[in-house]
């Protein structure tokens, strides 16, 4: 055995397990299908507006050539062209009319760079609901199994927040918040009188507002509201895998890392009925190479992962290994996002702000509360958003030239409020990804088909969030109200909260992974990602993603030293 | 034992210091991209004069420095060379070949040989009507020319304010207290 353990994935999923896998004392190899990426070094958030290529503006016939998906994500820019895929060089497949999304870069560190880190727990709401509802499959765990390694990680990793005391949205291990401007108050104050139930929050935000002496040790600072997270932050005050997980496993000696090497397949040996190692392509030179150790984990992206699992075939599993129950690959979830709406708020006017605050508010689910049944839909939707006051970019709308129009933007303008929502959205077994059958990409590997639709559930909600979002600018007050129904919510994908496509369930039969991560088939392999997701919530997802991660690995860990692994 | 806020702050500091030096090195960096700006030559002469008259009437120098002091022009022209597809690029020149067409429609001569308040007029009538209809061609140019300018490090710190690492967030603060727009 070359290792105790193998991570495939080096992003938000994979760090954590390298973390604690280290940490119980196994020699874990990580590989990373990108390029390595030096934190601090390789990050250009201390150039000054002026000093970004282009302002900022990518090339637009780059964009069209090279990143004709990756080009409509708003944190695309030349401070940060290097975390992004090229798709002209990452290909995938999606039926005429079906547009898929995926956006994502690949480098050490993964999303975990790119990420708006939010940063929310599930409830029983949540792991109940497939239950409740008859979608999808049951959860084969609940919020007290969880809980533990939710208070575990959201410590290490540092997430800024209020605790409000709303049962379906737990409070946690939280750093201070940060604070919502004069405006956003109101919202609240608004809101919370003329809607019981709903809550307006400052977003739960993985920033260090006040770091601990355990982030400190890591050599993480405070955040300096800068807003500029998309691009790297040298100060190691967001959480990512570079910050944070990856330099807490290397210190404990027991992490190798590899870059530039593409998880291909998993092996299998049928005598023992075990995983034995991971088979990589060299993404300079092409060629393939093995690795092999006790227990291998999955941290690949939901996507991702499902292309190794069906990649990975055998006489013994000829749809690809841990797939018996014919589930790898189905159920792919994203949240519904871009469901936007925005007003323009009266007042105010002698109230402004300094700093960037890298983050805004969130209108916690208030839909559903009980899973009832019987009403227009199932489960429900947050809100993300903020208020600010309108910059000079105004002047680009608004008809005006010299003196009189300098003055004008010398003075900030209105305030505006946007908020976003985010809906859940349902399991469904059609909504899958594939592996082509004859076309490959340049490493050999075939390619994906990504089939992806929202169903009449997700239409509905998309519906309702609408409406609440505008009748909660109304009772604002707001003028200028716009509501995005016209041009509908973003695609599926564009939530980048992929999930499901190796779903966690209690029955082998219609599920991929037990409760604790591990495939129902193959014993020493766990799959930590979003693709173990029996459901998406309506809540950021990387929270979980790391709980689950965390909490697989020490499972793992213990059953090595018990020897059942 | 280190008191842990101490070694916090000295921690602090060793990150600053590191962004200072790094600003440093980008500002060198940035100096040789003004060359390139400086160099690069989409524009005719003749366009870019009339570039640069319409930079100026939309944002000119008052009490700061406008958009001619600020370099927007070569700005404008550098990203017409390392941004622009072509397609933006026929839009710019038809702005200037659409100011170019009022100036003629209104005092029967070239736009640069208009006097300097007949250029203002031109182009004041102009961005109001492109502004208040589709203005496929101008919105783009309006906006990369405001871009250009409150960017700049004369837009951005002697126009309106701004700061690299405020180090705060400030949630609620009396506007007089800022004073202007962050930039």
């Amino acid at each position: 055995m070359d290792f105790d353990a193998i991570v495939v994935g080096s992003g938000m999923s994979g760090g954590w397990a390298a973390k604690e896998l280290c940490e119980r004392g196994l020699k874990t190899l990580v590989i990373e299908r990108g390029a390595h990426v030096t934190h601090g070094e390789d990050y250009l958030d201390y150039k000054e507006p002026w000093e970004l290529e282009n302002f900022g503006k990518m090339p637009e016939d780059e964009l069209a050539r090279d990143y004709p998906i990756q080009k409509e994500c708003y944190a695309f820019t030349t401070a940060n062209k290097r975390f992004w895929v090229k798709d002209s060089d990452h290909p995938y497949i999606t039926p005429e009319g079906r547009p898929f999304h995926w956006l994502r870069g690949y480098h050490l560190g993964g999303r975990s760079l790119l990420w708006a880190r939010h940063s929310y727990r599930w409830s029983d709401l949540d792991y109940e609901a497939n239950l409740r509802d008859g979608h999808g499959v049951d959860w084969p765990v609940r919020y007290a199994d969880t809980k533990p390694w939710y208070d575990h990680v959201e410590r290490f990793a540092g997430i800024s927040g209020s605790r409000e005391g709303i049962p379906n949205l737990p409070d946690g291990e939280f750093l201070p918040a940060m604070e919502l401007n004069v405006v956003e108050k109101a919202f609240k104050q608004n809101i919370e009188m003329r809607f019981p139930g709903r809550k307006l929050i400052m977003g739960r935000v993985a920033h260090l507002t006040q770091p601990t002496e355990e982030q400190d040790a890591l050599g993480r600072g405070q955040c300096q509201y800068r807003d500029f997270c998309y691009r790297g932050c040298s100060f190691g005050a967001y959480f990512s895998a570079l910050s944070a997980t990856l330099p807490a496993a290397e210190r404990t000696g027991n992490l190798t890392i590899v870059t530039d090497a593409i998880g291909h397949s998993v092996l299998h040996d049928p005598a023992t009925g075990r995983a034995i190692g991971v088979r990589v392509i060299d993404a300079n030179t092409k060629q393939g190479r093995t690795y092999t150790a006790r227990i291998v984990f999955l941290c690949a992206s939901a996507i991702g992962t499902a292309q190794i699992l069906l990649n990975s075939q055998s006489e013994h599993f000829p749809t690809g290994i841990a797939n018996r129950s014919d589930q790898v690959g189905r159920n792919l979830m994203d949240h519904i996002s871009g469901i936007r709406a925005s007003g323009t708020v009266q007042g105010f006017e002698d109230r402004y702000y300094a700093g960037r605050r890298p983050a805004g508010f969130y209108i916690p689910r208030y839909r559903n509360l009980n899973n009832e049944q019987g009403g227009p839909f199932v489960r429900g939707f947050g809100f993300q958003g903020g208020a600010s006051r309108e910059d000079w970019a105004r002047g680009g709308w608004q008809p005006g030239v010299g003196e009189e129009l300098k003055t004008r933007l010398r003075t900030p303008g209105k305030w505006t409020l946007s908020m976003g929502g985010f809906a859940e959205m349902l399991p469904r077994p059609d909504n899958r990804v594939t592996l082509h059958r004859t076309r490959k990409d340049k490493w050999g590997i075939p390619l994906l088909v990504i089939d992806c639709t929202y169903g009449d559930n997700d239409h509905k909600l998309i519906a309702q969030a609408y409406d609440d979002a505008e009748e909660m600018l109304k009772a604002m007050g707001c003028t200028d109200i716009r509501i995005g129904r016209a041009e509908g919510p973003a695609g599926p994908g564009f939530g980048i909260h992929e999930a499901g496509t190796a779903r966690m369930g209690r029955d082998p039969a219609t599920s991929v992974l037990n409760g604790w991560n591990q495939a129902h088939d193959v014993p020493n392999l766990f799959v930590t990602d979003g693709a173990c997701m029996a459901s998406g919530a309506c809540q950021n997802p990387s929270l979980s993603y790391m709980m689950f991660s965390a909490r697989a690995a020490n499972h793992a860990a213990d059953l090595m030293q018990q020897g059942a692994l | 034992m280190p008191d842990p806020g101490e070694s916090r702050e000295l921690h602090r500091r060793a990150l600053l210091q590191r962004a200072i030096i790094l600003v440093g090195g980008a500002a060198a960096l940035a100096g040789l991209e003004g060359c390139d700006f400086a160099h690069a030559q989409f524009f005719s002469a003749n366009q870019r004069a009339k570039l640069d008259r319409i930079c100026d009437i939309i944002i000119p120098a008052t009490d700061t420095p406008g958009a001619l002091g600020a370099g927007v022009p070569a700005f404008i022209d550098a990203m017409m060379t390392h941004w622009a597809s072509r397609e933006t690029r026929r839009r710019f020149v038809s702005v200037l070949d659409e100011v170019e067409a009022r100036a003629h429609s209104v005092g029967k001569t070239d736009f640069l040989a208009l006097t300097p308040q007949q250029q203002i007029d031109v182009v004041t009538a102009y961005d109001r009507d492109q502004m208040l209809g589709p203005g496929q061609n101008y919105r783009p140019f309006k906006n990369l020319l405001l871009l250009g300018y409150y960017h700049s490090q004369i837009g951005a710190t002697q126009e309106l304010h701004y700061e690299l690492v405020p180090g705060h967030w400030i949630a609620d603060a009396p506007l007089s207290s800022i004073g202007r727009t962050w930039a």
